[in-house]
């Protein structure tokens, strides 16, 4: 449940070919047609936002810097990403994606619709057959309605599932480059706590972090720290606090792969003991509900309410949060080589406490990360 | 540095007065429409070119997907805030008394709506839901009475921009971006990769007091646009250009700005002289009254007379400057073609930024306000061409 929404964009923007070659999308765009067919679908149109962009990404590689993006993959033409950008960015969005069509917008300030349409072609004869994924949740409602009513002469089903299912497991190199993302995360945090030790202000310490990771490559940076009010909170310069002991929590998107790491990085007391209990529950076939029952098992009663109010994470990937969440009463089984970014953030002795771990399912066991 | 603005902190009596203005010029426009009720939407996906009624009219800058502020016409105002565990951080940074904390907007939203003691039948404006999912700008009509109204024209009215709180963040904004820069320029060197640049610029600007910030950096030897930055190594005789967005308490204000690594040569001194007198004379045109086309035609009139008319027009550019949020954007884009009629109180960028075929593309804008006779800069720097000394040892 950790959120942080208001967040614009502004590290590091770079198709790394190295990372993720061209091939790594043509493999991608092959198994979602092969999706497509057994779902008896023509095309798919996903829809992203820049605080939600996974979909898109997956097969343009391209991070919105900011609003919308879609990306259409139709059953054999080259797929198509669609921008909130306007011309004068197009140079520049070429050299950020693999796909050779762009669709830019007339305006800022427009939704996808005109550029979706003018990507997936005329609905045909019979109407072709779309699955639409991401857009009433990305798309503010204005901008959903004006598509939908766009999208009339296709016949348009729900995609989320289809998605989700081809997001589940991590390829090879979807875990390189969260295997990166992870190490930016935690050097971040440990200069940070350095920089507190040091005698830093809390505020002061936790951008320390901040600077680090995009420095390191980061596009994108999300601090929650304890400024002494007993809960996290976002983090802003200005009246500089020193708390008797440092909590951080720190997201980093690095090539559009989340990583989390928090400080203490070696944590001690009811945190660490809930997320161990996680851990020795994961391996494929368990449940993100089970999960989260071991984790409130090992926790005393009032602190088991804070943990659920920070959430206790899930799967982690081109999203920060993404299927399988881990929450009481989730029954979606968790499958081999799912990654899973586990936290416990709650109350001990009065204090707050975090403790993270990035985990592979590999069968009935957990590889840290 | 005073600190206004604080997303965290304890809220001050001057925020609290423009609040209860804010609000209480809200309540009037009300009055007017016959309205019982205002419901305020506030989008977490807050960014430079969306307003945010409820952060405007709360003074919290929300940390979940979705926020709403409860303004009835006689009793006193409700927020409601996501995610449950941020309502203790969202009380002490408002001027709000009643913050409820929940983990989904609609059904604390519907507590609160049936603990307000309105009369049945009650009338009721939605302003903002259009920025909400479509989840919640279905639900939340659902939750009103019939006939709930769009109120984002009302809003429009009562949040005219201007009032001393704004100026005063986008003020402090500005003096920000200004240092966030300073700090650019005393770290660039060749060598430098764009991504660590913008890290640095960034930093600076989070020390001071940004709470968020739109910012584009990026370098060339001949550059058709701005964009974010990338992985290339900065070099001598690179045209750096900095776009720099601070964000204080949600007020988004924009520098633009060109430095050359070394010395720069003639056709850098004249291409940037154009855009200078570009910028002032569009700054000439932007009186009350006036029309932000007018104040665009005199920018690309300057272009067009130094014989770079064709560059005055995308793909070249994109607008000669911008409104942003919390307040409704006025005006959304500096172009020829607008017709918005120039206030005092608004305040926009304003900026000659194209391409120059000698020189590539170059950044020059300042964050105005328009006052009772005429537009003012915000920043005190004078407008100028930057230089980063080059060691060529």
């Amino acid at each position: 449940v950790i959120t942080m929404e208001s967040v614009l964009k502004r590290g590091r923007t770079v198709w790394d070919r190295d990372a993720l070659p061209e091939d790594e999308y043509h493999e991608r765009v092959r198994l979602a047609r092969a999706a497509m067919r057994d779902a008896e679908l023509d095309a798919l149109v996903l829809v992203g936002h820049v605080a939600n962009y996974g979909d898109a990404t997956y097969f343009s590689g391209s991070v919105p810097t900011m609003n919308w993006v879609a990306v259409v993959v139709g059953a054999e033409d080259e797929p198509a990403l669609v921008t909130a950008s306007g011309q004068r960015e197009l140079p520049f969005l070429a050299s950020q994606t693999w796909l050779r069509r762009i669709v830019p917008s007339r305006s800022l300030l427009t939704g996808p619709a005109a550029g979706v349409c003018e990507a997936l072609g005329p609905p045909g004869s019979p109407a072709r057959r779309v699955g639409l994924c991401g857009a009433a949740a990305n798309l503010d409602a204005d901008a959903y309605r004006e598509l939908v009513a766009a999208l009339a002469g296709y016949r348009v089903c729900e995609a989320d599932a289809l998605m989700a299912g081809l997001r589940a497991v991590k390829r090879p190199r979807e875990l390189v480059a969260l295997g990166r993302g992870l190490t930016i995360a935690r050097a971040a945090v440990a200069e940070a706590a350095e920089a507190f030790a040091s005698g830093a202000g809390t505020e002061s310490a936790a951008l320390v972090a901040e600077r680090s990771a995009r420095r390191a490559g980061a596009r994108d940076v999300r601090l929650l720290a304890d400024l002494g009010d007993g809960a996290l909170a976002p983090v802003q310069a200005g009246a500089e606090v020193r708390t008797d002991q440092f909590v951080l929590y720190c997201a980093v998107e690095y090539l559009g792969y989340w990583a989390e790491a928090v400080s203490p990085g070696a944590p001690t007391g009811a945190a660490a003991v809930a997320l161990e209990a996680m851990l020795d529950a994961a391996g494929a076939g368990a449940t993100g509900g089970e999960l989260a029952a071991a984790a409130m098992g090992a926790l005393p009663g009032g602190e088991r309410d804070v943990a659920l109010g920070y959430g206790l994470g899930g799967g982690i990937g081109l999203s920060l949060a993404e299927a399988p969440h881990v929450c009481p009463g989730g029954g979606e089984p968790l499958r081999d080589g799912a990654v899973l970014a586990l936290h416990v953030i709650t109350e001990d002795a009065g204090r707050l406490a975090a403790a993270a771990q990035t985990v592979q399912l590999r069968g009935d066991r957990v590889m840290a990360l | 540095m005073a600190c206004g603005g604080q997303v965290n902190g304890q809220r001050n009596g001057r925020d609290s007065v423009v609040g209860r203005a804010r609000i209480g010029a809200l309540r009037a426009a009300m009055d007017t429409h016959g309205l019982d009720l205002l419901v305020a939407y506030g989008s977490g996906r807050h960014f430079f070119l969306g307003s945010n009624p409820c952060w405007y009219l709360s003074g919290v800058r929300q940390l979940g997907r979705d926020a709403a502020l409860l303004v009835p016409a006689e009793a006193d105002p409700v927020l409601v805030v996501t995610p449950a565990w941020d309502a203790a951080r969202a009380r002490r940074a408002g001027w709000v008394d009643r913050v409820v904390g929940a983990d989904a907007l609609l059904p604390a939203l519907g507590r609160e709506l049936a603990g307000l003691g309105l009369p049945a039948g009650y009338r009721a404006g939605l302003v903002g839901l259009g920025r909400a999912s479509e989840r919640i700008a279905v639900g939340v009509p659902e939750l009103l009475p019939a006939g709930a109204t769009d109120a984002d024209e009302l809003f429009l009215t009562a949040a005219r921009p201007g009032d001393e709180l704004m100026i005063a963040h986008l003020e402090r904004a500005v003096a920000i971006a200004d240092q966030g820069y300073r700090h650019l320029l005393a770290v660039a060197r060749p060598g430098m990769r764009e991504f660590e640049l913008a890290a640095e610029c960034d930093w600076a600007m989070r020390s001071l007091g940004a709470d968020d910030n739109f910012q584009l950096i990026s370098a060339s030897q001949h550059g058709h646009a701005v964009h974010p930055p990338g992985d290339r190594e900065l070099r001598a005789g690179d045209v750096l250009l900095a776009e720099i967005s601070p964000s204080v308490a949600g007020h988004f204000a924009q520098i633009c700005r060109t430095a050359v690594l070394g010395q720069p040569d003639q056709a850098h001194h004249a291409t940037y002289a154009a855009q200078v007198e570009a910028f002032e004379a569009g700054l000439r045109a932007a009186n009350p009254g006036a029309t932000v086309g007018e104040m665009a035609a005199a920018i690309n009139a300057v272009m067009t007379d130094r014989g770079y008319g064709a560059f005055t027009k995308p793909p070249y550019l994109r607008t000669r400057g911008h409104a942003m949020g919390l307040t409704p954007l006025i005006p959304p884009d500096v172009t020829e073609a607008s017709e918005i009629v120039l206030r005092p109180g608004m305040s926009f960028v304003l900026h000659p930024n194209q391409y120059f075929p000698e020189r590539g593309y170059l950044l020059c804008g300042e964050q105005i306000v328009i006052e009772e006779h005429g537009a003012r800069v915000i920043s005190p720097r004078p407008l100028g061409l930057d230089t980063i000394e080059v060691d060529h040892t």
